[in-house]
């Protein structure tokens, strides 16, 4: 059975007469114009593979199924799966084991679907606390760490410039220069009044 | 590891706190969601995805109308004051408004996409106009006949004959349920309506500093009310709209901008303080237009409500 396909407005099934019609159609529902593209993978079936039993001693089996026949060895780790335990990943084939570390240890690329944006949160330290003045102080040495610290870690996945490393670096130093100016007035002119004092 | 080389699909449909935007991978589309310090993705294969459908979005043609309109009004309100601070204000402020409702005409109309893979139903959020979608296809549809072969139209209707569609019990009727905002907004007229009185024909200190504030509510209650449409009957989206241009058109009257001037004037130190009065009527008369068009208002809508309330409980009961 294909899955149903239904109008992206109101969630109403639109039937296959609708499907891949230039112009699109009227939703019966909502009304609404919508145009249904549809693939061929919809009649492509659904059902995963299944594995087959080992029939005799001398065939190889699988590492986690020693009852299933083998039918592709793991790319990581080199374990014979079978047809239940095989993940296609990308042109690779994995296990699951080295699909689960993989994904824990962020060392496949296409299971990385979360990224800290360190060239943002040294652009916001750099920036937000100088408006304050003093919490520049704390601040921007931090921004300045985070800029050395991950230089050369991977940013976004999608292309993205170092401009905002540059411009925190860059913020941060400027705040630290005005605020050791600001120190180095302030310590002068209390000097200056203790000697006036005396 | 190597880092996968993306395409541009679509610019960024931007929030409040990011944004989310699709790119073109080798066998995939990402789909970005970026909350400015961290970023999410989401990856769809090309060789599964089953169907993108396209649906029009809703329809803000009246309110886009509305805004150039109010935009309009708005600036030209610079006409009526004499401060320079005044004229730059209403001046920014309106062609600000008006350049908002022109760049979104100029987008076009909304749309929904989504897509379908043999698991899930995504909401393509960055596809969200009916313009970017034309775009988005051209570039979408080869890459992935590239990867499943061309659609035979025929061959995918006669294989399905969309059995699901036939099986699926009809789903019921969604009801759209009337909030309580019509009576929120007559409450607060009544309300207003008193004040408005109290501050125009009394000298208690400071109250028509209140005025802005509350015509401010009034202007974001009806037009809440107006966008709830749908769960309104007739007689109450009417009404609201009726509120709606009464209150904008009070802006010359005594809540919007006269009110803002005698504020701002009897805040200033040695200055007499200005009469708060419309830019037609003499005060007694602004004060009786103010209050009884909102009493009047506040009156209908409260029985249309109470009415309306008493229709939908004998309704459910039956």
């Amino acid at each position: 059975m294909t899955p149903a396909i239904t109008c992206g407005a109101c969630a109403w099934p639109m039937e296959a007469e609708s499907w891949n019609r230039v112009g699109g159609t009227i939703c019966p529902r909502c009304r609404v114009r919508v145009d249904v593209t549809v693939f061929p993978a919809m009649t492509r079936p659904s059902a995963g593979a299944l594995p087959q039993r080992v029939q005799t001693e001398t065939e190889a089996s699988c590492f986690y199924h020693p009852q299933n026949r083998a039918a592709s060895p793991c790319e990581e780790c080199g374990r014979f799966l079978c047809k239940l335990c095989e993940i296609p990943l990308g042109a690779k084939t994995v296990c699951p084991s080295c699909f689960a570390s993989g994904a824990r240890e962020n060392k496949i690329q296409d299971l990385d679907h979360k990224r800290t944006m360190y060239d943002s949160l040294a652009l916001l330290l750099s920036t937000l606390p100088g408006l304050f003045i003093w919490p520049a102080l704390f601040a921007a040495p931090a921004a300045l760490y985070l800029v050395i610290r991950h230089w050369r870690a991977p940013s976004s996945l999608v292309p993205r410039t170092r401009v905002r490393y540059y411009l925190a670096a860059l913020f941060a130093l400027a705040e630290l220069a005005g605020l050791g100016f600001v120190i180095y007035g302030v310590v002068q002119v209390s000097g200056l009044a203790g000697r006036v004092a005396r | 590891m190597t880092q996968p080389v993306y395409r541009k699909l679509t610019g960024r449909r931007r929030r409040l706190t990011g944004y989310s935007q699709l790119w073109m991978g080798d066998d995939h589309l990402l789909l970005v969601r970026s909350a400015r310090l961290v970023e999410n993705y989401q990856r769809f294969a090309l060789k599964d995805i089953l169907a993108l459908v396209i649906s029009d979005g809703p329809d803000f043609r009246m309110l886009q109308a509305l805004a150039i309109v109010a935009g309009l009004g708005w600036a030209s309100l610079a006409l009526a004051v004499s401060s320079t601070f005044g004229r730059g204000f209403f001046m920014i402020t309106g062609f600000g408004v008006l350049a908002l409702a022109i760049v979104d005409i100029w987008r076009g109309p909304r749309c929904r996409c989504v897509l379908h893979t043999a698991v899930s139903k995504e909401l393509l959020s960055p596809v969200s106009r009916r313009n970017s979608s034309w775009t988005f296809l051209s570039q979408v549809l080869p890459a992935i006949e590239a990867v499943q072969g061309p659609a035979d139209v025929a061959q995918l209707q006669a294989a399905s004959t969309n059995p699901a569609a036939v099986a699926e019990p009809e789903p019921p009727e969604v009801k759209h349920e009337r909030s309580y905002v019509a009576e929120i907004l007559f409450g607060l007229l009544a309300l207003s309506a008193a004040l408005v009185w109290v501050v125009l024909r009394t000298s208690i200190p400071n109250t028509a500093a209140l005025l802005p504030t509350i015509y401010l509510a009034e202007l974001v209650i009806a037009g809440v009310m107006v966008s709830q449409r749908r769960a309104m009957n007739t007689a109450l989206l009417v009404l609201g709209i009726l509120t709606l241009v009464l209150v904008v058109a009070d802006i010359a009257t005594v809540s919007g901008i006269a009110a803002f001037a005698a504020v701002m004037n009897s805040a200033r130190i040695n200055e007499t303080p200005q009469e708060l009065r419309s830019f037609w009527f003499s005060n007694r008369t602004t004060a009786i237009v103010a209050t009884s068009w909102r009493l009047g208002v506040a009156a209908v809508g409260g029985a249309l409500c109470y009415f309306d309330r008493r229709r939908s409980h004998h309704g459910k009961l039956a």
